[in-house]
């Protein structure tokens, strides 16, 4: 989704308004004295978020009761309440302290590299062109010449991360979550277990214990504007409810003054809130992550490099994006109308609430991970990776597809077109008869909803099954898109999207950790498409099927799931759906065994592999997004956490790696061919931010692409992390008008000129492969 | 439908500064009482969950105020989406008798209650553990003056408690969820949620434009 659009979902002021309340005078006293962040933000990744002064001298009047079940804002460690104020601007940083530029190591470039040769015989895609080969030495020279001579635009060296190493133990040479001081570090948390710590800090724990919940890293709260509770990530009821009355004073405090001010944000100690206002519903987010301080920045931004987000209200457009799903807009207002005092928790699932923890902890670690609520409750604990789901988040919306052949693909793409249009059989004889049973579990099937849906309507003898049928999109096992299909003149948002596939998402990884037969099931889905119309509901009928040849029928194996998603405007149209997913399923299982047993290959190796695909095992995880069609790829997770702890830990450096890249302040490369006009960034635009773009624009960006093949409006961040254990990952994004890099290396002596080759080389062959990495118009009718 | 059946009810103290509001609180919810006297300041919010006679479990979320503060420091918030409102005197104390009509008035006025004449009060005159001398001479004339007064009359169920002693406090409480909850369902009622789901959208697969209609 691009930029431009976002204003449907935000009618505030794009700046946050920064607070900041000073601890000492709350300690003090009860009163709560607001100051304006002063001398603040001296890093360059900080500067320019306006600051709003704003009076909060009647929120001061909130007393910090001493009851234990009162609100307290001592979510700060005990040792560090001394921490004087005059460095509070060094703790804003952070993050940045981590990061060390590596022109104190200007020495690596001349390291010459063993494995140089390996990588040199892989240059089957380097096509010779000049072009490209200036871009590359051009490149080469401004990250060199940034390297050494303008280390003030990158990060400065801050000494707290050396001490931090200093006071950890550097006994065991694992990965630990406290390498890299991706989160806040405390001493006395030296001995714990990588377990203990994540259960400690990040698993969702409804407990009912104060202690458990203010050791969480992240909070997020969605309340009425009545102060009534919706949602908590953490905490029992009576462990948040104080917090909830605070609230709701402090924003109507903000909505009483004179300008009608709305309060966004606050920086409290080393707690950064913040508050959207969506009356009659508020949300809350709350982190104490230095990665989740930053403000967002936008890559496509080439020439304004404007911060118009943080990355906490960013995520609370997505919950409420969320909500409004679920149960629309016109349904929030109703309920609301004429009594403030109603309790939106009556309307919302017990799997509503699930998959608000999983969406929370995937767009904030990339995994959910639960505390089990009893000993023998081991069903829903199991993690569930998300890293796609926090890329997509830290992307703009961008979704992620499946590598397929173009051939597959497109054969696909007319499977469920020509699936859409078989026709109905004249004399339509469905027995609805067991249609009851099936709706009584199907666990998002609202109970109104299901009464209302009475079989199949009398078919009219010339109808197709799939008449009603709006979207059809199919999945892999990881819940990535294979093949779609849209109506020509209409268009689902990528914000939209995204929430669907993500209530898929959870859905399967439920019942993938529960024994019973549920995964069969066909579900029937309403919901409420707020992009695409915020009045009303879609009913999404959801199917998982398994692609198995015929060569495997006669073994045990299950085949390779896939999931089948029907779209359709109308709440009667269930078994029709039904139909055409058994039509679908048939096309791709047995019409065609050749077909069946491709797909089955294909399916088999869907990741990207750096070893396999591209060879350029020097890169241990990359990120690819093509701007054009804000679709994005990247490479195997295993390959990055190969024989490095285990695949939560690595998640979590994913994470943080990739925030701290894409949110760091890049340097723009000025063009040699004053081609960088600014008019360049937007031209996009138009095609952008929807899951099947018009043709005409992908095919105009397939054309320009041969010119040069890399794009205009080049920017790059270069930033080396140094690890407890000596070991380095070195961060490099680059990005243009056309696509956004990133990349992760872990190899020291890495040269800058074979950090440049090997990205260049990424790129140029996903451009190349753009039609097996993404998907184009995919079929219209 | 939802497992989670318990309704949450937002249940306001108020009445003067001294009354007692924040010792009725800590009784219910915490089962203590301190002679010390601590001025609230600004709000105070507590949470207990009760079973009511026919075995509905609701969760009341009270919001305790400062007499003292007169409205201005909490705002409408405080009073905003409240499903019963408590109104507090002490029996030792006539001023605070007297003032009940005016924190009522002020209660309907900052609320924006739908339809004030339906909503939910109830009395509670607390201290009745001090000493017969103590208490307002003829308190109950007065009373009786109060809750039938003709103009805006309090005629409100009204409890006699004493914090420091848990004298009839649970039992008060217990009124404020049942007549919340009798509210509550009226309007449910009121409201017609059987088409929750029904908005289906009308697709013109012809037309320019997207669906969207917002
Ligand atoms: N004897 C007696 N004293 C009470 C009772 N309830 C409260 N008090 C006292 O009255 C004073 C004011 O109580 P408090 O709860 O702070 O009043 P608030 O200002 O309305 O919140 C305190 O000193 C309490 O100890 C009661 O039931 N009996
Ligand atoms: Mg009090």
């Amino acid at each position: 989704m691009e930029p431009e659009n976002r204003e449907s979902s935000s009618d505030s002021p794009s700046h946050d308004n920064e607070v900041e309340i000073s601890k000492e005078n709350t300690k003090s006293s009860p009163v709560s004295k607001v100051l304006l962040p002063e001398g603040k933000k001296r890093n360059p990744s900080y500067v320019g978020d306006p600051t709003t002064a704003v009076d909060m001298g009647n929120v001061s009047t909130m007393s910090m009761a001493s009851n234990n079940v009162s609100p307290k804002m001592n979510v700060i460690p005990a040792q560090k309440r001394n921490i004087p104020r005059s460095i509070r601007s060094d703790q804003d940083s952070d993050v940045a302290s981590e990061f060390q530029l590596s022109h104190s190591q200007n020495g690596d470039d001349d390291i010459v590299n063993n494995e140089s040769s390996n990588v040199e015989e892989n240059v089957e895609e380097n096509d010779g062109d000049d072009a490209d080969e200036d871009d590359e030495e051009d490149l080469h020279n401004i990250l060199n010449d940034l390297i050494r001579h303008e280390p003030q635009a990158l990060y400065t060296t801050a000494s707290q991360s050396l001490a931090a190493q200093n006071v950890a133990p550097t006994s065991s040479n694992a990965s630990t979550i406290l390498d890299y001081n991706i989160f806040p570090y405390n001493e006395s948390d030296s001995e714990l277990s990588e377990n203990s710590l994540i259960s400690k800090y990040i698993s969702v724990s409804k407990n009912d214990s104060n202690s458990v919940f203010h050791s969480k890293y992240k909070q997020v709260f969605v309340l009425s504007s009545a102060g009534k509770p919706i949602y908590s990530l953490n905490g029992s009821d009576g462990v948040i409810m104080g917090y909830m009355g605070l609230i709701t004073t402090i924003v109507s405090t903000f909505e009483e003054t004179k300008d009608h001010e709305e309060i966004k944000s606050i920086t409290y100690d080393d707690c950064k809130i913040v508050i959207m206002n969506r009356s009659p519903l508020i949300l809350v987010a709350i982190t104490k992550i230095g990665y989740e301080k930053m403000q967002l920045r936008k890559a496509a931004d080439v020439e304004a490099d404007i911060d118009d987000q943080s990355i906490l209200s960013r995520q609370l457009d997505t919950l409420y994006n969320y909500l409004l799903s679920m149960i629309s807009k016109p349904m929030i207002t109703k309920n609301f109308h004429n009594r403030m005092n109603y309790d939106l928790r009556k309307i919302l699932t017990p799997l509503d609430f699930q998959n608000l923890d999983s969406i929370v902890m995937k767009i904030t670690y990339g995994i959910s991970i639960k505390e089990p609520i009893s000993t023998e409750d081991t069903r829903n604990t199991a993690p569930d990776i998300g890293f796609g789901v926090f890329a997509s988040e830290l992307l703009d919306s961008a979704l992620e597809c499946v590598k397929l052949t173009n051939t597959t693909r497109t054969k696909l793409n007319s499977i469920l077109l020509s699936s859409k249009k078989v026709k109905i059989p004249k004399p339509a004889e469905d027995g609805p008869s067991a249609y009851q049973t099936i709706t009584d579990s199907i666990p998002f099937l609202k109970a109104s909803a299901a009464s209302d849906i009475n079989g199949p309507t009398s078919p009219s003898a010339t109808g197709s099954y799939g008449d009603d049928l709006l979207f059809a999109i199919l999945l892999d096992a990881n819940c990535k898109i294979m093949s779609a299909m849209k109506p020509k003149h209409h268009n689902l948002k990528n914000e939209d999207l995204k929430i669907l596939l993500t209530l898929i998402s959870n859905q399967q990884h439920l019942t993938r950790h529960t024994k019973s037969e549920e995964g069969i099931l066909d579900l029937w889905i309403p919901i409420c498409m707020p992009h695409f119309n915020c009045n009303g509901f879609l009913y999404a009928f959801v199917k998982t099927i398994f692609v198995k040849p015929e060569d495997l029928r006669k073994t045990s194996s299950p085949g390779i799931p896939t999931t089948i998603v029907l779209l359709s405007s109308s709440k009667n149209s269930f078994f029709h759906m039904q139909e055409v997913s058994k039509q679908i399923e048939f096309r791709i299982n047995q019409k065609m065994p050749s077909f069946t047993s491709t797909l089955y290959q294909e399916l088999s190796t869907t990741t990207i592999s750096i070893f396999r695909d591209i060879h350029v095992p020097q890169i241990k995880h990359f990120i690819y997004k093509s701007r054009s069609s804000n679709q994005f790829v990247s490479s195997d997770i295993e390959e990055f956490s190969r024989g490095n702890g285990t695949t939560t830990m690595n998640i979590l450096k994913l994470v943080y790696f990739y925030s701290t890249l894409h949110n760091t302040r890049a340097t723009p490369i000025r063009n040699t061919d004053s081609s960088s006009s600014s008019g360049g960034s937007t031209g996009n635009g138009a095609s952008n931010g929807n899951l099947l773009p018009a043709k005409s624009a992908s095919e105009s960006n397939g054309s320009s692409s041969n010119s040069t093949s890399t794009g205009r409006n080049k920017k790059l961040t270069y930033i080396k992390n140094f690890g407890r254990n000596g070991e380095n990952i070195i961060c490099f994004m680059l990005c243009s008008d056309k696509y956004e890099f990133y990349c992760l290396c872990d190899d020291r002596t890495i040269t800058t000129q074979f950090l440049i080759n090997h990205s260049l080389k990424i790129i140029k062959w996903c451009e190349k492969n753009r039609k097996r990495l993404f998907i184009d118009a995919g079929a219209v009718f | 439908m939802s497992s989670r059946k318990k309704t949450l009810l937002k249940v306001i103290i108020l009445g003067d500064s001294g009354v007692g509001k924040t010792s009725l609180m800590q009784q219910f919810v915490n089962s203590k009482f301190s002679h010390q006297y601590k001025a609230t300041i600004g709000a105070d919010f507590l949470t207990k969950e009760i079973t009511i006679d026919n075995g509905k479990q609701v969760t009341l979320q009270i919001w305790d105020t400062a007499g003292q503060e007169r409205f201005q420091s909490l705002g409408v918030a405080f009073y905003r989406g409240a499903d019963c409102c408590v109104l507090c005197y002490d029996v030792t104390n006539e001023k605070s008798l007297n003032n009940l009509a005016s924190w009522k008035d002020e209660f309907l006025i900052q609320s924006n209650a739908s339809n004030p004449a339906d909503f939910p009060f109830i009395i509670i005159g607390n201290k009745i553990d001090v000493d017969e001398s103590k208490k307002i001479p003829s308190l109950q004339k007065k009373l009786n003056n109060i809750t039938n007064n003709q103009l805006g009359g309090l005629n409100y169920p009204v409890f006699e408690t004493s914090a420091k002693d848990a004298i009839n406090v649970e039992p008060a409480f217990e009124v404020v969820a049942k007549m919340a909850l009798q509210q509550e369902e009226l309007n449910d009622a009121g409201n017609d949620v059987n088409d929750d789901y029904n908005d289906a959208i009308n697709i013109h697969l012809e037309s320019e434009g997207s669906g969207c209609a917002c």
